[in-house]
């Protein structure tokens, strides 16, 4: 993997992310008219570029965030709609696959269900070959329908690829599935805003250095009326160093060439740090020293997972006893969710 | 020679084509009748039951564009509310949503206006004529041609080109484009016939959907199966229960087949059954969410119930108690002036009807027999039996309190106070209904049929006993579910009374304003198909939500629950003439 060149090599996959100005529009056509300069950004950068073989852009970079429901209602696109067409064809042209967020992508019984929070990669045929919707929405401000399941394509160069958007990153979990389903590169575009920039930067680091994963982080800059958004799109390697890390500018790029053949060798040569493979191969030193098998121990030790599996809601009960029980709080009150001192009874 | 194609012959057809087109399932069933328009309702099309033409191929033509152009709705369009609207405004909104929805369609499935297209044969006319007008602008949306110069006709398709190229999904840059065609037509002083309906070509729907008229479809099944006394049957629950497959889910113990509804028979059923309200059958209605501006199809599945018979001993009770009460009432309305009704055409009278002579004078000249001895206007008493009155009673938990006058729950004083009004209207004739409502949630709103119309009110109001407040206040769809009841009666003044205690709100609902702006949609819906409705409000703090709700002059907020038998009837008194006059 290496930093600071724009070529890229059979082996080595060129990967941008753009610090996106974050846009603020209200109508389809402000949206598409924003994809097209997407599409207009993406074959100017392939110019400049030429090795750019995956150019990735931040959540809401297309949609913006619409603080109006009805505005979000309207705009919320189909996969594949005229959104996704024009990403399509861009994609072609600059021979590059692109990540593109569409906030939000209809729900299958809309608009009786809310949109979900979805990403899509699209190849460099035009082709949408993944579609992840978030799993994780930023409540209680976002109010996407939630996501389900976590993917991997092959992408270019046969690199495996995850998407993952924003607030799914806090959470170890979606990682680790990510990379045990094979992902090399995790891709988190975000539309995150202070306060929490340091502790972006750096979850996104340890959860690449934790997975032995490439992690690949677009986010959103600039002012949009209500939240100001820190940029710091960077590249970062499976060993957790940060190969490249954009600044807070508007449309800052930062670009490195992830070599593929590397990862598959510390994935099959590392010892101490292999986190994947040491996971389910737990303590077998002490087990061969033990006389017993030479693999380790593959069961998951951990009674918060099983549990979570077996019986979802006593996990819920237990992590209520911990925190609270309603989804809101008195002390600091928002409209619309329920809280300890506003439960629902019949009237 | 005419060929006659009957719908039966490809409902299916059509049905397997538009679920090919849009992957989505519509029902088409048979509108039956003469003369009859195509139109819509939520996820169902509606076609007359048979269609004329040249040939067998034109038949089936004009069946597949009236179905593709009532998909186009169902997909593009949402109702606008015609409330302030003027018949000439709501026919060129309506031609311009007509053209809105057909180039979406055409946009998404290249070369289906060709099936649109094919239908406008006659050649506008530059005629300033409104019917003449308002066809040339649809023929020129539709086909992309003008026949002639019109500045008329050149503002619209500039207009409509301008909003197409703004958003085309916003229907209502289209709308005002509608309106300010209307207010060119009003300018240049051309009034449209509203004596005769308006049909621009045969194969467009009656975009009664767009400002929210609800069309009975089919009431001939209205009584129950033999041998299926849940079953739905009625046209309305039919398609209902079609197109509210998603919210099935809410009633775990019913199957669902072809429309009926079939509810497993528990054991204990019998003895159950003594004590509690029967399911009859269930029913399920959207709800308008006013922040995203779009209606949640299918959403509120409501169960309708009826009460067993009862002793009569809770009924004399309550009649006992207000028995001089209501004496002293009859005396006072037959006192009462009645409402004097014109009649034109009559054979006797103490007017002449200047247009029927004027008739009879063209038809005499023309060598017509005329009916000239219908000349005459006579007035009579307005007849009692043209009132048709439902109270729909709230039914909520918070109906358990206790009023602060006396020892009584508002549950036990709104009974009383139905009991008093139910001797008056029955004393005097009208044709009324006694409903209640509550809800626990969206997937559980229950419906009680304590009095129907055609019941006879002693044997029902003997169930009075059995009625139990609790759950929650879900307004909106008991107002839908009062007004499709109402709608089957034949009486000319259709009014809804609601007695409540709260305001709307729900377990589900999170949102104080959704559901009273809702129950507002509702009213809106109901008042504009002309059926009257009023509120009475138990609540003293109902002004903020009532008249939200409800227009002013058409509810009354009463401080003292304890007095609602005597609001009730100084309302009959004072406002219902009024009202209905």
């Amino acid at each position: 993997m290496r930093h600071g060149d724009i070529s890229s090599s059979n082996d080595t996959v060129g990967v941008a992310v753009v610090n996106y100005k974050m846009p603020r529009l209200h109508s389809k056509a402000e949206v598409l008219d924003n994809a097209q300069k997407i599409a207009d950004m993406m074959i100017g950068m392939k110019q400049g570029l030429p090795g750019m073989d995956l150019v990735i852009f931040p959540e809401y970079s297309t949609h913006g965030i619409m603080y109006d429901a009805k505005e979000m209602y309207d705009t919320a696109s189909t996969v594949p709609g005229d959104e996704t067409r024009i990403f399509s064809e861009a994609c072609k042209k600059a021979k590059t696959w692109g990540v593109f967020s569409l906030t939000g992508e209809q729900h299958e019984e809309h608009p009786n269900k809310a949109p979900y929070n979805t990403l899509i990669l699209i190849n460099d045929q035009g082709e949408i070959v993944q579609k992840y919707r978030k799993i994780m929405p930023w409540c209680p401000v976002e109010g996407w329908y939630p996501g389900d399941k976590t993917y991997i394509t092959e992408g270019p160069k046969g690199m495996m690829i995850s998407l993952i958007i924003c607030d799914d990153g806090n959470y170890p979990e979606i990682w680790r599935d990510c990379a045990m389903k094979g992902a090399e590169l995790i891709v988190r575009c975000q539309g995150y805003m202070y306060p929490a920039k340091e502790q972006q930067i750096m979850v996104s680091k340890a959860m690449a250095w934790m997975n032995n994963t490439y992690v690949a982080v677009a986010n959103a800059s600039g002012f949009d009326g209500v939240y100001s958004y820190f940029g710091h799109s960077a590249i970062i390697g499976f060993d957790g160093h940060t190969l490249g890390e954009c600044g807070e500018e508007d449309y800052g790029i930062q670009y490195a060439e992830l070599s593929v053949s590397q990862i598959r060798d510390f994935r099959k040569n590392a010892q101490s740090q292999n986190h994947l493979f040491k996971l389910l191969h737990r303590g077998y030193t002490g087990k061969i020293n033990s006389g017993e098998e030479d693999q380790g121990v593959a069961a998951c030790p951990y009674d918060f997972y099983s549990t979570w599996i077996n019986d979802p809601d006593k996990a819920r009960e237990q992590v209520e006893k911990i925190t609270r029980k309603t989804v809101g709080t008195a002390e600091c009150p928002i409209d619309g969710i329920p809280n300890e001192e506003t439960q629902k009874e019949h009237r | 020679m005419r060929y006659t194609l009957f719908l039966s012959d490809v409902q299916r057809q059509l049905e397997l084509t538009l679920l090919a087109i849009f992957e989505k399932h519509f029902r088409v069933l048979p509108l039956f009748g003469d003369g009859i328009v195509p139109t819509i309702c939520e996820g169902t099309i509606l076609l007359p039951e048979f269609i004329e033409a040249e040939s067998v191929q034109d038949a089936q033509q004009c069946f597949l564009s009236a179905a593709l152009h009532g998909a186009a709705h169902l997909i593009y369009s949402y109702p606008l509310g015609s409330s302030g609207l003027n018949n000439r405004q709501l026919v060129l909104i309506s031609l311009i949503e007509d053209a809105r929805v057909e180039w979406l369609a055409d946009r998404n499935f290249p070369g289906m206006s060709a099936f649109f297209h094919r239908h406008f044969v006659k050649s506008p006319s530059d005629a300033l004529v409104f019917e003449e007008m308002a066809y040339s602008v649809a023929y020129a949306l539709a086909t992309k041609q003008t026949v002639f110069e019109s500045r008329f006709v050149s503002k619209a398709v500039r207009l409509f080109n301008q909003a197409v190229a703004e958003d085309i999904h916003n229907p209502q840059i289209f709308k005002a484009i509608g309106l300010a065609l209307a207010n060119d037509m009003g300018q240049m002083r051309i009034s449209m016939n509203e004596k005769a309906p308006f049909i621009l070509v045969p194969y467009r729907d009656d975009n009664a959907y767009l400002w929210n008229d609800y069309q009975e479809t089919d009431v001939e099944n209205d009584a129950p199966l033999d041998g299926q006394e849940t079953a739905s049957v009625t046209g309305m629950a039919y398609n209902e229960i079609l197109d509210g497959r998603s919210v099935s889910e809410f009633n775990k113990d019913a199957t669902l087949e072809e429309g009926l509804v079939f509810q497993a028979v528990q054991e204990d059923a019998q003895s159950n059954l003594l004590n509690q309200p029967q399911w009859v059958s269930e029913f399920v209605y959207p709800e308008w969410d006013y922040k995203i501006a779009r209606w949640k199809r299918d959403w509120c599945s409501l169960n309708e119930f009826v009460f067993a018979d009862d002793s009569e001993s809770a009924l004399d009770h309550r009649v006992d108690k207000y028995r001089y009460f209501v004496k002293k009432l009859q005396q006072i309305i037959n006192t009462y002036p009645s409402q004097m009704h014109r009649r034109k055409k009559q054979e006797d009278g103490n007017e002449l009807d200047l247009e029927a002579i004027i008739q009879y004078r063209v038809d005499f000249k023309m060598g017509c027999a005329g009916a000239e001895s219908k000349i005459y206007i006579d007035h009579v008493k307005e007849r009692h039996q043209e009132l048709s009155l439902l109270v729909l009673l709230d039914l909520s938990e918070s109906m358990n309190d206790l009023d602060i006058d006396n020892e009584n729950t508002i549950l036990d004083l709104t009974l009383d106070s139905t009991v008093v009004l139910s001797e008056l209207l029955g004393s005097l004739g009208h044709s009324y209904a006694f409903h209640g409502f509550n809800s626990n949630g969206r997937g559980s709103v229950s419906y009680f049929n304590i009095k129907d119309f055609d019941q006879d009110s002693e044997t029902s109001l003997r169930s009075l006993s059995q009625v139990k407040a609790g759950y929650s206040t879900r307004m909106g769809a008991a107002l839908r579910h009062a007004f499709y009841k109402i709608l089957k009666r034949r009486e000319r003044h259709k009014l809804i009374l609601v007695i409540t205690d709260g305001q709307p709100s729900d377990m589900d609902v999170y949102d104080d304003q959704y559901l009273i702006e809702d129950a507002a949609i509702a009213v809106n819906e109901i008042e504009s198909s002309g059926c009257k409705l009023f509120c009475l409000s138990l609540d003293k703090n109902a002004d903020r939500y009532v008249q939200k709700i409800f227009r002013k002059g058409h509810y009354e907020v009463v401080e003292r629950p304890s007095k609602l038998p005597l609001v009730l009837t100084k309302l009959y008194l004072k406002v219902f003439k009024s009202f209905l006059a």
